[in-house]
């Protein structure tokens, strides 16, 4: 049976608006410290709490959803764009090209991401565009080799063939005959990627790369404040984890259902 | 991300093991001189490690001796055979923070990063398989419900807000666990060394309290790092045995009324052996990953907390030396897993 439950798809996409407007209506700024108030627990002053730093928790988790989602789709976007004409390209001219291609993918793929990010943040500079460089040398190789497996099966399919026989180079052939018919898997793949991008993002904030401290995000939020649960302060922890949890959840599930579904 | 499949070179299958073995080790060969030239061009080729030591500001005269005396005035190429050479005798640089070799610190927090991983990797083998079988068994069961439930769940989880987590519940509310300080509590010395791993030489030295405590420390660390990898591993045990439970020939041994204990033991399990091995070794690259966050929490003296620690100097030597040998590692239990599959699967050998 094909069907397609949307429950998951509007819950993301209020809690998306949620981020968008929430940080209009709510009093507090995200980024300023209120230096008489830190830690202090939940109450009807400070929904969520304040941090280490007297920034408001909720103002902050619900902001972080703009710089979080944000980015990890941009950064999506971003392998997407290099990774689908790559395996196109790839599994269309074979040969030593395909090859090196391959094996590059490989390496990166074999490369624990974690360090692979901490690398390259280090050596080149701990900023957002790196962050999202080290994202999408995350995220093409995966593209590559699923554009790739179908355009080595395209390869020989007639509408192919009528390209060459057209005059059509091989470029154009993947570009415009390959690419069209791939778009339903990365489709399938995307929200998927997301997730993984959201929580690497968080995971990479967590240790103190990409996004820096006065912008919230989760993972630095964490960061912060994890010295202060072993003394009781849950609150700044434990709202910044559950809104990853959230979207990874949501991403996660999405991505099943469009899975099952183009399959 | 489905690593297991990407050491899958097509048709393989079909030749001789020892062609089959020296293309693995080929790849890892080549996975060694991507590390080393990435890193390389990183630090050597894009950016001036000389900045990176003395900052911009620095006089001239300064920058300059510096150069030549780490032969930075030489052509590239030439530069990058010595780095390598140099690599690959095991000289992976010094610490711009401590100026002790880094092959030196690293081999002491090893010891630490393996053991934590070790246990994780007890955990989720006797779990994860126990669990994955099972569920695929008593298949579109509540059990069953239950542990995709817990999978779909668990996958979502950050790895370094679950170990908070449980410190907060199990310190803080229950006070169960020993504080997250490291390998034992403060106060208590240190067993000498043998192998390395604590548990291991406290048990050689016949040291009880010290193995109590070792093992308590240990305890939390290792059932976060578990929890991480856990959803994921049940997920392919589950979906690998539920697809031979399937087959043909499970079928005719289901109609020739043998029992249901030898079918899923004797014909099932041993089919299932190759693909769960490679799930382990999959699982071991992902632990040894993930371990930086559980380290980073706990305050485990291994190597993540060693690459954290050079983050924050913008030390880049130590950082890259754990990248080599964390790729190594990872590379190194899928040689395994290979090595297995060979003895194992006679497929394979054909």
């Amino acid at each position: 049976m094909r069907y397609f439950t949307w429950w998951s798809v509007v819950c993301l996409f209020c809690v998306f608006l949620a981020g968008l407007v929430v940080p209009l209506l709510y009093p507090r700024d995200p980024r300023t410290p209120y230096p008489g108030s830190k830690l202090e627990p939940p109450s009807a002053k400070y929904w969520f709490g304040t941090d280490v730093y007297g920034m408001d928790v909720f103002s902050r988790t619900f902001y972080a959803i703009r710089v979080d989602l944000i980015l990890a789709i941009i950064a999506v976007l971003f392998a997407i764009c290099i990774g689908l004409p790559l395996g196109a390209l790839s599994g269309i001219i074979g040969g030593i090209f395909d090859e090196v291609i391959m094996r590059i993918c490989d390496i990166l793929q074999a490369f624990p991401p974690v360090f692979l990010a901490m690398t390259f943040l280090i050596t080149l500079g701990n900023n957002l565009s790196n962050l999202l460089i080290v994202m999408a040398l995350l995220n093409i190789p995966v593209y590559a080799k699923m554009v790739r497996s179908v355009a080595m099966s395209l390869k020989t399919a007639e509408f192919v063939q009528a390209a060459y026989a057209a005059g059509h180079s091989r470029l154009t052939a993947a570009m415009k005959h390959v690419v069209p018919n791939v778009l339903t898997p990365v489709f399938a793949q995307f929200p998927l990627s997301c997730a993984y991008a959201v929580q690497m993002i968080a995971g990479f904030g967590f240790l103190g790369l990409g996004i820096k401290p006065p912008e919230p995000e989760w993972g630095s939020m964490i960061n912060q404040n994890a010295t202060y649960i072993i003394s009781g302060c849950w609150w700044p922890t434990i709202f910044p984890g559950i809104m990853i949890i959230l979207f990874s959840f949501l991403l996660n599930d999405i991505a099943n259902k469009l899975h099952k579904l183009t399959t | 991300m489905t690593p297991s499949r990407f050491f899958k070179i097509d048709g393989l299958n079909m030749k001789k093991p020892v062609l089959y073995l020296a293309q693995r080790i080929g790849f890892l060969c080549l996975l060694l001189w991507g590390i080393i030239t990435i890193a390389f061009i990183l630090t050597r080729a894009l950016g001036t490690p000389v900045y990176l030591l003395v900052g911009q500001q620095a006089d001239k005269e300064i920058i300059e001796s510096l150069i030549k005396s780490m032969g930075l005035d030489r052509p590239l190429y030439e530069q990058y055979f010595r780095y390598f050479w140099s690599v690959l005798h095991g000289n992976l640089g010094i610490s711009r923070y401590t100026f002790r070799p880094v092959t030196q610190e690293l081999s002491q927090r090893l010891p630490a990063t393996l053991e934590l991983v070790l246990a994780a990797m007890i955990l989720i083998t006797i779990i994860g398989i126990l669990l994955g079988i099972s569920a695929a068994v008593y298949n579109n069961t509540l059990f069953d419900r239950c542990v995709q439930a817990f999978c779909q769940f668990g996958a979502s989880v950050p790895l370094f807000w679950l170990g908070l987590i449980l410190i907060y519940i199990f310190f803080y509310l229950f006070k169960l666990a020993p504080a997250p300080l490291g390998r034992i509590r403060p106060g208590l010395s240190l067993p000498k060394t043998i192998t390395g791993f604590l548990l291991v030489d406290a048990v050689l030295l016949g040291d009880r309290e010290c193995f109590l405590a070792a093992l308590k420390q240990i305890m939390l660390p290792a059932v976060t790092l578990a929890l991480g990898s856990l959803p994921a591993t049940i997920r392919i045990v589950y979906l690998t045995i539920l697809d031979i439970l399937n087959t043909p020939y499970i079928n005719t041994a289901r109609a020739y009324s043998i029992p249901r204990w030898r079918i899923l033991f004797v014909y099932a399990l041993r089919n299932a052996l190759v693909p769960i091995s490679t799930v382990l070794a999959m699982t071991f690259g992902y632990l040894l990953s993930n371990t930086v966050f559980v380290e980073a929490v706990f305050a485990w003296p291994g190597i993540g907390n060693y690459a954290i620690t050079a983050m924050y100097t913008m030390d880049y030597d130590p950082i890259i030396a754990v990248t080599i040998v964390a790729t190594l590692g990872y590379g190194l239990a899928y040689l395994l897993n290979d090595i297995f599959a060979l003895i194992v699967d006679p497929r394979v050998r054909r």
